[in-house]
């Protein structure tokens, strides 16, 4: 499902360059949950960003279900992650006026025919959220909004989902429901890429891989 | 979900930079609206005050008419009897009538029973020269005073006779001969004292001697003739002359009566007089009226499009404000797939949305503020011919459309954003 190929990014700003992955490769197929364990800053934001067709690499390849999302123009690139990536952000990044079900529909405004309110109501169920469905992200606790932020990675059945530190803030609980979810999603044929630097993630994780200062150990 | 409901939601959301949108439109609007009602209010007031203008000046008019009817028939008519043979035209070229007719006639007109005639005035007038003094052309008249009716009681006379041997002159006679009253003079080998001397007239009166008739009459040799009956004062039932002249031919069938010029001329004065000053003052009044305009409308000429452009700069700050404002969440929405048609539209959706609103609540406020800033007076007729749905239709049109125009380049900014950056400097 996800090839990554010698892939590196460096990064020129006004305080110099800095490479924040080098050479790095690996593959996630169809019903794999692999895990990229690394310290803050040792690139795995760049890493996810980098596969989900968001930033241009500098050097390497992605491919992701047989597409290098980076030869199409940006408006098949959008469409391409709407269809095929699922994306679950470290900072969440919920529409602060919408309402937690109307968060989970983002996805779908980029299929104008989609009637995903069905779909957006079971996973909100699924991820224990029935009773806040109405509530916008500021009336949430950090659980709740991951745990939205999830629902919405997976509305629209993604083939790979990208997990960005999906259990960093959250309590045991909390942690528990959103990985036994990620597992759920693997058996179910999907692929899982998640980063954290968190250690609970690695026992839900078919793979987990090290990364520090850009390079995979 | 729909992108016009994510519009909507985020409209709420922002309620008061929403507000701040829409009050700028309801400003450039409402402004726009004002001033063109209170303009239509100015036409329509205009229209009213000359319509009132016109109409009291046709009132006044027929007034002054009636009085100057009333007047005329106080004075009567002033009528010339004249001998049935007199040539109009020799009567008119000549000043005077060249025929005759027997002074017997006006003692026949004094004995009926004419009611219409007041005052008779028989004389005998023709041009002479006078031998005594160089032969110079005068007009000689002899009259007889008035002739009383004999079946009326007498009235107070209002011309007098010339005694015998008596003469009046006119002013050029009398100041080129240096004589006064009291001097005696020689007139076709006849003695005159100098009864009366005029004063300056400007018509042929100033070379005019009047004699007694009976005098006249020999000097010129035409005993016994007149050749006109001056009748003053004329009255009769609806001042119409044809009867007098019907009365008169019933009692002298050899003669002619024409009407002297005097009370038509005076009438038709005074009637033109009136109507240019109405006329006057109804153009002053116009001319007021529309410097008036002039002045709104060249107040409005450089106010209006100034706010309406202060308003677009107030709309594109907004909208550019907006834009900073939802960074992370174009990022987002991108990364989860809206293409930037999508993200554009969203945000002049927004910009349409808040065209309609402002146009809608502008339209009503600058209408009732140009009411009631406007001159007519609020009720519904004026309302109604006011309001204009051409306007209406316009502004509702054009102010979404200049509203997403203001928005356009902060719209297409954030459409062009890359995710990525966007979502990294948050
Ligand atoms: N836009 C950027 N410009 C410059 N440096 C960046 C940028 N984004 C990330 N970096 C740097 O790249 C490195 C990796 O960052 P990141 O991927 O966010 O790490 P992690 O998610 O593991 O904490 C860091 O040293 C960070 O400072
Ligand atoms: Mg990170």
């Amino acid at each position: 499902m996800l090839f990554i190929k010698n892939l590196s990014k460096v990064f020129k700003g006004p305080k110099g360059i800095v490479q924040a992955l080098e050479s790095v490769s690996l593959s996630v197929k169809a019903s794999e949950f692999v895990a990229v364990q690394g310290p803050s800053g040792s690139g795995k934001t760049t890493l996810l960003l980098s596969v989900g067709g968001l930033l241009v690499p500098s050097d390497g390849e992605v491919t992701v279900d047989n597409q290098n999302p980076y030869l199409m123009s940006p408006d098949n690139r959008a469409h391409f992650r709407a269809s095929t990536i699922g994306f679950a952000f470290q900072q969440f990044y919920l529409v602060p006026y919408l309402s937690v079900l109307d968060n989970v529909l983002v996805p779908s405004l980029a299929f104008p025919q989609s009637i995903a309110i069905d779909r957006a109501k079971e996973l909100i169920n699924r991820f224990n959220l029935t009773d806040r469905i109405g509530h916008v992200p500021g009336e949430l606790s950090t659980g709740e909004r991951q745990r939205t932020a999830m629902a919405r990675a997976l509305l629209n059945n993604p083939k790979l989902l990208l997990a960005d530190e999906p259990v960093g803030n959250l309590d045991n609980e909390n942690a528990n429901i959103v990985l036994s979810v990620l597992e759920e999603f693997a058996s179910s044929s999907g692929a899982v890429l998640m980063v954290t630097h968190d250690n609970r993630a690695a026992k839900y994780a078919h793979k987990t891989l090290q990364l520090k200062n850009g390079k995979l150990l | 979900m729909t992108l016009w409901q994510l519009v909507i939601k985020e409209s709420r959301y922002q309620r008061l930079s929403f507000c701040l949108g829409i009050l700028a439109v309801i400003v450039a609007v409402g402004v726009l609206v004002a001033v063109l009602t209170i303009l239509r209010s100015h036409d329509l007031q205009t229209q009213k005050i000359l319509a009132l203008k016109e109409e009291e000046m046709e009132k006044e008019m027929s007034i002054m008419e009636d009085d100057y009817r009333k007047i005329m028939k106080i004075l009567g008519f002033n009528l010339l009897i004249l001998p049935e043979g007199q040539q109009l035209s020799d009567f008119y070229a000549e000043g005077y009538a060249t025929k005759d007719m027997p002074e017997e006639y006006v003692e026949r007109l004094s004995a009926s029973n004419i009611m219409t005639i007041r005052h008779l005035l028989p004389s005998i007038e023709q041009k002479i020269r006078w031998p005594e003094q160089r032969m110079r052309t005068i007009i000689l008249i002899g009259t007889r005073g008035e002739v009383p009716f004999t079946k009326r009681d007498p009235m107070e006379p209002i011309l007098v006779a010339v005694p015998p041997e008596n003469i009046v002159l006119g002013y050029e006679l009398w100041k080129s001969l240096n004589l006064k009253v009291g001097d005696k003079i020689k007139l076709l080998g006849k003695d005159f004292k100098v009864s009366e001397c005029h004063p300056q007239r400007g018509s042929k009166d100033d070379i005019t001697a009047w004699i007694d008739l009976k005098q006249a009459q020999e000097l010129v040799g035409k005993q016994g003739k007149i050749n006109a009956i001056l009748a003053l004062k004329c009255h009769c039932l609806g001042n119409e002359i044809e009867n007098v002249r019907k009365d008169i031919k019933n009692v002298l069938p050899n003669t002619q009566v024409i009407e002297l010029a005097s009370r038509v001329i005076t009438r038709a004065e005074a009637r033109d007089r009136a109507k240019e000053t109405a006329e006057f003052v109804l153009v002053s009044e116009k001319n007021y009226r529309i410097k008036l305009r002039n002045e709104i409308e060249e107040f409005a000429a450089w106010f209006v499009p100034l706010i309406i452009l202060g308003c677009i700069v107030w709309i594109g700050f907004l909208a550019f404000n907006n834009v900073r404002e939802r960074k992370a969440e174009i990022g987002i929405l991108s990364a989860l797939g809206l293409r930037s048609k999508q993200i554009l539209f969203v945000f002049l959706a927004k910009a349409v949305l808040l065209g309609i609103f402002g146009a809608l609540i502008g339209c009503i406020a600058g209408f009732i503020v140009g009411l009631a800033s406007g001159e007519t007076v609020f009720n519904f007729e004026t309302v109604r011919t006011l309001f204009n749905p051409f306007l209406f239709l316009v502004v509702m049109l054009t102010a979404p459309i200049l509203a997403g125009v203001a928005s356009w380049i902060p719209a297409l900014i954030a459409a062009k954003q890359d995710p990525a950056d966007i979502l990294r400097n948050e």
